[in-house]
């Protein structure tokens, strides 16, 4: 089971576009065979601060094992695939 | 960070994402830093001429104006051109530090990087700068 932790920025159209597209995303490619734990940085500021993130959005697969991150711009999905070390079906 | 006169030192964020502004703001104010922040390109020069930042965080990728232009004008003039700025991107770090090098910037760091490792850059540059403003005024 693939775990992931995605950070945004409040609740904004923005934020919301992001979530949905990559939720789209992992289930294409892994078929319901993961978690995606959606942390708002704003009520979490502590948590952000703790895993070291300085940016955002911010996508990290905590498991598999080794933690990957991506930060910045997660639209291009073929990018985001090849960096979580997935492909596409 | 302190400055000899005892005040900290200004650090200005030039970044269109909220949540880096929020998080590295939080970060830098922790460490003794008071923060100044733009959200876009023509807002960073504006508060680059208006408040004297110590140093900039700059982000490259931005809306309208990106960071390389702003780069460049905030190097045009007489009031800004000896800021010191360090890029802050998302971009793969091997292209975005090339072209930071070549502008003459002060330094790139990946927003993928330990949060430590930016603070310690800036630590670093202002320190720096502190040391041969020194030398300067013992020889004057």
């Amino acid at each position: 089971m693939y775990e992931f932790r995605l950070y945004v920025v409040g609740r904004t159209p923005k934020s919301v576009r992001i979530v949905e597209e990559l939720a789209r995303l992992l289930e294409d490619v892994l078929d319901g065979h993961y978690n995606l734990e959606v942390i708002d940085v704003i009520k979490n500021p502590e948590l952000a601060q703790k895993d070291k993130i300085v940016a955002t959005p911010a996508l990290e697969r905590v498991s598999p094992q080794p933690i990957i991150r991506v930060v910045g711009d997660l639209s291009d999905k073929e990018s985001v695939l090849a960096a979580l070390g997935l492909s596409a079906r | 960070m302190i400055t000899a006169k005892g005040q900290a030192k200004r650090i200005l964020i030039a970044d269109d994402e909220p949540g880096v502004i929020m998080i590295l703001g939080m970060r830098l104010r922790a460490n003794g830093y008071q923060v100044i922040a733009a959200h876009d390109g023509m807002q960073a020069i504006e508060l680059a001429h208006r408040e004297k930042p110590d140093l900039i965080v700059l982000d490259i990728r931005m809306p309208d104006k990106d960071g390389y232009a702003v780069f460049e004008e905030l190097r045009a003039s007489a009031n800004t051109r000896s800021t010191p700025v360090i890029f802050f991107s998302a971009l793969p770090p091997e292209q975005a530090e090339e072209k930071a090098a070549q502008l003459g910037a002060d330094g790139f760091v990946s927003k993928s990087a330990d949060p430590e490792e930016i603070v310690a850059r800036i630590r670093g540059i202002l320190t720096r700068l502190e040391n041969k403003m020194e030398l300067t005024g013992i020889r004057q």
